[in-house]
């Protein structure tokens, strides 16, 4: 257009340079030069590239060829059209245009015919990863194309994470789509938003406990702010910053409660081995809560150390970890059932009040520490009333046995007879059986009689439990046996 | 029509020619600022509630579509003409009333669930069917409380199933209703917008990208994204495109159509599985959008097949799905239905499923028919929530076109298609049916100073007909 100022004209020198370099690209490389390659290669501006592809294609004549951009209004009236053209159709295609608004050469190449002009496509894709500069290069720039602050960012995508936590809190959580999410964070890394759905969903589940609440709101806050960084000092960061919090947060734990655990795990850390030990959990949570309530109970009150080693062996092994830490659970706190049950009784019971949970599941969960207590108390109950005398000492198996018996007569003859003593299978009763003695040579059968029919059934009524002790001091017994015979 | 000025063509060619004059040829245009305003506020879904009935929508529909219809009625047939309730219609034994109400049409082809259970008995099998009209199809009239049977000039088969109307008739010996003459709410009055600015500016709406089977589509795509950016064309073309203000992307753009249910021989190298094409077909489509948002605002739409909701109104696509283009402050996820205003012109629309929905349903085949009707029925998802599924909604109906506007959209159609639709009051609203790019490689490119509108087609010579047609 005329009326423009001084030209700006190209130097000779840069000129020659670029075409050398599109020979270069063409002939010895034989590539497909087009004019956006181009620019993006010698960042230049993309018309100046168009003009560059034109001047080295007249420049070499036959030996390359040429596609070009064709566009304007439709001679049909149906629009307008955009075409990319191979050199020989393009008087053809030109003649279709009853205005044309555009021609210039779109690309460069050494083969006589493309077979398929699809294949333009992908000479520019790979350049689109390298830099987003590419856009410096048109012909238009918009003003309001800018790029979003990092913290705008952050905040939108707090504000994602919290609107579907909000959702997903309404929703309890069955087994299977606790699975899936649990599945689901393993798959963090992924940019969908799936990922900050899921990770919000568990966090949700996180803010609806109140006790954890509390660990929780520090987890949270360290949760926020390790967002943004590396996901690997996710997993640093969490655990040690956050130890003694998860410590207590296991030891409040009530695997009973599904949910819960889950947010337990997620606090814990939210790096993929993490969120499989997530998965595990939630797997024996559930399971306990279906099966073994006492053993879940027992769980609780595990040592920080076990609690941490069997998430850790949990994360380690597959599904037969699992399996083997629930065995190990049950084995190791049999001892200390009883006292615990006691003492969880009111703390579950606490507990539950401070949660105040509109869950079923609460419900469920406080019957349960009173139902065990009860039980062992209506054990001890029914141990109690038939062991009234207390010479008869709890929980002792009482038998009929024959036995010499050597005793000093008037004249001071020493007499053996055989009598029908009752005594217990342990010996630690000497006195007892002393005392047997003595009543025995005046009253030989009667309290005899008399204790026969109370001891079966005070035999035939001991609960199991009373057995086991039974044995164990039995156990303890017949060492002690050995002694004492002996002597 | 043509928006091509002198300047524009002229500049055709020029580029074929040695690198002189770079001052000419590097020009930079800086892109025409445009005023926005989103409108689709009652689109999103606040709360979700699914524990309500659908009835409480109809209810909401035929005591807002009241007030606009009495409006109506009186200016068409007189201001003294009665309008009745269905419970007074006993008073009025013969004489001409309107009544007003919604439309339920009566259809023994529509599917339904009880049918479907019954036949299983009878062990017949039916052959799947797209089209659920028929003959004896009826239409009834419903208002709060009662309902009654229409015949006469109404014609069945250009209504549907939630269309709230005005009709003029009286009520024959039988229990039906003679209808004389209809009205449906129409459009509402025009709202004098003056122009801001003289400067052309327009808006390209595009749809149906469908790039989970991007075959052929990539490289036209590509032409479009250089277009709009400014890479592609002459001088004066690039000055041109300089006045594009917004891209707005009506639907379907990873997936655009339902998948194959071809019985075929197990695969057990599952490369095409689902899930995988859609992340792969998401992840092209971020690629598009963060070259697209790098030089102009885009307004993406989710469609039928898109990863958002099913219940129309669909929301937004998220943006943790396009992690590089979500980077740019240009990038803005919309709702379907869609509503905004640009540069004071008011644009609305959805991306095709209600008029696919009504063209099922009814002997309306031509889309922009249908949008026309949508459009004089003052209703963008009459059929919503009959056979197209939408939220229960339950004090509002956010379907209602309350206010007229100036671009009225349906993206996803076969073809492209646009009329200017002159409405009783003077309003002049421009339809325009998108077509799906995967299949026309075109978009629309719409003026927003005189409601022109044309297709842009992008191709390559090999796509053209070798036929001499032309």
């Amino acid at each position: 257009m005329g009326g423009m100022g001084a030209m700006v004209e190209m130097d000779v020198g840069s000129l020659r340079l670029y075409l050398q370099n599109i020979e270069e690209y063409v002939m010895d490389e034989d590539k497909i030069v087009t004019y956006k390659w181009l620019s993006k290669n010698l960042d230049i501006h993309v018309n100046t590239a168009k003009q560059l592809l034109y001047t080295f294609a007249t420049e070499q004549k036959d030996d390359v060829h040429l596609t070009y951009l064709v566009g304007g209004v439709l001679c049909d009236g149906t629009g307008c059209k955009i075409q990319i053209v191979r050199q020989e159709d393009l008087e053809k295609a030109k003649a279709e245009f009853k205005a044309l608004t555009s021609e210039h050469v779109y690309s460069v190449q050494k083969a006589r015919t493309l077979p398929d002009l699809g294949a333009l496509y992908a000479v520019d894709v790979h350049m689109r990863d390298e830099n987003e500069d590419d856009k410096r290069l048109s012909a238009i720039t918009c003003s309001h194309s800018v790029l979003r602050q990092q913290e705008e960012i952050e905040r939108l995508r707090q504000k994602a994470r919290a609107a579907t936590s909000a959702v997903d809190g309404k929703q309890w959580p069955t087994g299977p789509s606790v699975n899936k999410r649990a599945k689901a964070l393993n798959n963090k890394e992924v940019a969908t938003g799936d990922a900050s759905k899921v990770e919000s969903g568990s966090k949700k589940e996180l803010k609806n406990s109140v006790i954890p609440a509390m660990f929780a709101a520090q987890t949270c806050k360290n949760m926020k702010d390790e967002k943004p960084k590396a996901a690997e000092t996710l997993t640093a960061k969490p655990k040690a910053s956050n130890g003694s919090s998860v410590f207590f947060s296991k030891q409040t734990e009530k695997p009973v409660k599904p949910k819960v655990s889950v947010s337990k795990d997620s606090a814990s850390g939210l790096s993929s081995k993490d969120s499989e030990g997530n998965k595990e959990e939630v797997k024996r949570a559930s399971k306990s809560h279906q099966e073994k309530q006492e053993d879940s109970q027992s769980k609780i009150k595990l040592s920080k150390n076990v609690k941490c080693n069997i998430t850790k062996q949990t994360e380690k092994k597959g599904g037969k970890g699992k399996s083997i830490n629930m065995d190990t659970n049950e084995l190791l706190p049999a001892k200390k059932r009883k006292r615990i049950l006691v003492i969880s009784d009111s703390e579950d019971s606490s507990g539950d009040d401070i949660l105040d949970r509109d869950d079923a599941e609460a419900s469920d969960s406080s019957p349960l520490p009173e139902v065990s207590p009860q039980l062992h108390e209506s054990n001890t109950d029914d141990v109690i009333p038939p062991t009234p005398e207390a010479e008869l000492k709890k929980g002792r198996k009482r038998v009929r046995k024959m036995k010499d018996k050597t005793f000093m007569e008037e004249d001071g003859y020493m007499l053996t007879c055989k009598e029908y003593v009752i005594e217990s299978c342990t010996d630690s009763e000497e006195e007892q059986t002393n005392e047997n003695e003595k009543k025995q040579p005046e009253e030989n059968c009667e309290p005899v009689k008399s204790d026969t029919p109370k001891s079966p059934k005070a035999v035939s009524k001991e609960p199991p439990a009373k057995k086991k002790s039974l044995r164990q001091k039995t156990k303890q017994a017949t060492l002690t046996n050995f002694f004492k015979k002996i002597s | 029509m043509m928006l091509q000025n002198a300047e524009s063509t002229s500049s055709a060619g020029k580029l074929l020619s040695a690198p002189t004059n770079l001052e000419e040829t590097e020009t930079v245009y800086s892109r025409v600022n445009c005023s926005y305003k989103s409108l689709s506020e009652r689109f999103g879904l606040q709360s979700k509630d699914f524990s309500r009935q659908f009835a409480h929508i109809y209810a909401v529909r035929l005591t807002k579509m009241r007030e606009l219809l009495t409006r109506r009625v009186r200016n068409r047939w007189g201001p003294d003409v009665r309008i009745r309730k269905l419970f007074e219609l006993q008073e009025e034994g013969s004489r001409k009333c309107v009544i007003l109400g919604t439309i339920f049409k009566h259809q023994e082809l529509k599917p339904s669930i009880l049918k479907e259970i019954s036949e299983e008995h009878q062990l017949k099998p039916q052959p799947p069917r797209t089209l659920f009209f028929d003959d004896s199809d009826q239409l009834i009239l419903e208002d709060e409380l009662q309902r009654i049977q229409l015949i006469g000039n109404l014609d069945v088969h250009l209504v549907v199933t939630g269309v709230v109307c005005a009709v003029l008739g009286h009520e024959d010996g039988d229990g039906k209703f003679l209808v004389d003459d209809y009205c449906w709410a129409g459009v509402s009055e025009p709202v004098q917008r003056p122009l801001q600015s003289t400067d052309d500016r327009f808006i390209v709406l595009l749809s149906g990208l469908d790039l989970a089977n991007s075959g052929d589509t990539l490289l036209p795509l590509q032409l479009f994204v250089d277009w709009i950016g400014g890479f592609l064309g002459d001088m004066g073309e690039q000055q041109h495109q300089a006045h594009a203000v917004r891209v707005l992307i009506a639907g379907n753009s990873v997936k655009g159509c339902a998948e194959h249910k071809t019985p075929s021989l197990p695969n057990t190298y599952k490369a095409n599985t689902g899930d995988s094409v859609i992340l792969d077909a998401t992840k092209l489509l971020d690629d598009f959008l963060v070259q697209l948002a790098s030089s102009i605002d885009v307004d993406i739409m989710p469609g039928e097949f898109d990863p958002s909701n099913h219940m129309m109104p669909q929301q937004p696509l998220h943006y943790c799905m396009f992690p590089q283009a979500s980077m740019y402050q240009t990038l803005h996820g919309v709702p379907n239905p869609y509503e905004c205003e640009i540069g004071e012109r008011r644009i609305l629309g959805t991306s095709g499923q209600p008029i696919d929905d009504i063209a099922r349903y009814c002997k309306l085949t031509d889309p922009i028919d249908i949008l026309q009707h949508t459009l004089e029925w003052a209703h963008l998802a009459p059929t919503c929530p009959d056979t197209l599924s939408c939220y229960p909604y339950y004090q509002e109906d956010p379907f209602i076109i309350s206010e007229c506007p100036d671009i009225y959209f349906a993206g996803n159609q076969p073809e492209f298609q646009s009329k200017l639709y002159e409405g009783p009051e003077g309003q002049r609203v421009r339809l325009i049916c998108i077509p799906a790019f995967s299949k026309a490689h075109s978009c629309v490119v719409v003026n927003l100073n005189n409601l022109d509108c044309y297709p842009v087609c992008f191709s390559t010579s090999d796509s053209m007909d070798p036929g001499p047609d032309k």
